[in-house]
């Protein structure tokens, strides 16, 4: 891992997140089509970070972690049209459902083909979106936890020497430490977003456990991360009332 | 007279056939004995070494030219480093959890020389099959203890890009042509 390959992997698409978003706000100034900017923002960025490592997205693809990121395009881009739809705008369990079936159908790694491995990882999307939803209060909440999280199964896939994986929930996990500090700068509405962290949380986390067959990170540790989300909502609710809300951040700091 | 002449005949067919079925009886490569070594230029310095060990298949002889089936496990990568190691098998490199197996199935050979063969197939790698011609030379043919004992040794370079396996060639942190050298020993009992 050189300092270039870091640069074009993880620092382009920060910067095309980045630019996607500061450009955003000149132009999605509605309070309803504000997350648009965030999520056209994850949908270049995510494709940016697997396209300098392995070329465009072939369909059907040619490695089933191939899917990890086809899913999260296709999510990406139906968190794009959510804002357009005033009746779908507001049902957030329901977006989170409809990515959870799709990640179900369509992101399978190897060894997870079965049913029960399904609906694992379909339950997991729809309780991390859910989960990720209930900490945008206030929304940069949810891109910090992102961020811990991402940057932990980073952590996890270069130890289980897998680079590619490594690099892409690096980038993304990068992604979310700039899309934090630029709404924390300018908060904006942000509805639709956390489905795709929903599903790149829960993506990485299966696809790094499909393919640790040498077992070099405990099985039990990639799972984790994926249940620090719904932990830490949860946290959210308890400690909201007691007015010790960023308390709730401390299940996804465990995450990572 | 017609009775005899097809006792005759018959016997003359099943000889002829016990003949050629031992002729094109394979040998089993004999894992043991049989070795894959690559090598790869690492960060444009020096050339890094590795092995697999499990390499299985078949080499039939018809007319005294061969013709090969081989197959090498990914999961028996070698290069004296764990950590090494399960880099190589992850997807990174070869996937092993995907492709665990690659192969070469020969579809021609002729005799080039003594006892070397230009022999023409198909090599599958990382899901990927491409047409390949390799110098394959007889290095021996023994009537052993164990049975009949054939060996054949070939070297070749492979662009492992052509096979999508892409990483570390663009940063130059491990070169793109990977020399193969297999040698393989085969039993017919």
């Amino acid at each position: 891992m050189n300092p270039l390959e870091v640069l074009k992997f993880v620092g382009i698409p920060v910067a095309i997140a980045t630019g996607v978003l500061l450009l955003s706000y000149l132009i999605f100034n509605k309070k309803r089509v504000q997350p648009l900017g965030y999520c056209i923002a994850v949908l270049g960025a995510s494709f940016a970070a697997f396209f300098f490592q392995e070329g465009m997205p072939a369909i059907p693809p040619t490695q089933k972690w191939h899917y990890l990121v086809l899913t999260v395009l296709l999510i990406a881009f139906l968190s794009c049209i959510y804002p357009l739809l005033k009746q779908c705008d507001e049902l957030i369990v329901l977006q989170a459902l409809i990515a959870g079936v799709i990640a179900a159908c369509i992101m399978y790694f190897p060894k997870q083909d079965g049913f029960f491995e399904r609906i694992i990882i379909g339950v997991s999307v729809l309780f991390v979106s859910v989960g990720l939803r209930r900490l945008t209060i206030p929304a940069w909440h949810m891109f910090l936890a992102s961020w811990f999280i991402l940057a932990g199964l980073s952590l996890l896939a270069l130890n289980a020497s897998f680079a590619k994986l490594a690099f892409f929930a690096g980038a993304m996990s990068a992604v979310a430490a700039a899309l934090c500090v630029l709404q924390w700068i300018k908060p904006r509405e942000v509805k639709s977003v956390q489905i795709v962290f929903g599903t790149l949380i829960v993506g990485c986390a299966a696809c790094g456990f499909a393919y640790d067959q040498s077992e070099l990170v405990n099985k039990g540790v990639w799972i984790l991360p994926v249940i620090c989300v719904p932990i830490s909502a949860v946290a959210f609710l308890i400690c909201k009332r007691q007015g010790y809300a960023g308390l709730s951040h401390l299940p996804s700091l465990m995450g990572l | 007279m017609l009775l005899i002449k097809l006792i005759t005949l018959s016997i003359v067919l099943m000889f002829s056939q016990g003949t050629q079925e031992s002729e094109t009886k394979p040998f089993n490569i004999d894992t043991v004995h049989s070795t894959a070594i690559f090598r790869v230029h690492h960060v444009g310095a020096g050339m890094f070494y590795g092995r697999f060990n499990d390499v299985t298949g078949t080499i039939i002889l018809n007319d005294d030219v061969p013709s090969f089936d081989v197959s090498i496990a990914i999961d028996s990568v070698d290069t004296n480093n764990e950590r090494l190691d399960s880099h190589l098998k992850s997807p990174d490199f070869f996937n092993a959890v995907e492709f665990p197996t690659m192969s070469f199935k020969s579809s021609s050979a002729k005799l080039v020389g003594d006892g070397k063969f230009e022999v023409a197939g198909e090599i599958t790698m990382h899901g990927v099959s491409k047409p390949i011609t390799v110098n394959m030379a007889r290095t021996g043919q023994v009537e052993g203890r164990r049975g009949e004992m054939i060996g054949f040794e070939t070297e070749f370079t492979l662009t492992r890009s052509e096979f999508g396996m892409t990483y570390g060639v663009e940063s130059g942190s491990l070169g793109d042509n990977v020399k193969v050298i297999v040698a393989l020993e085969a039993i017919r009992k």
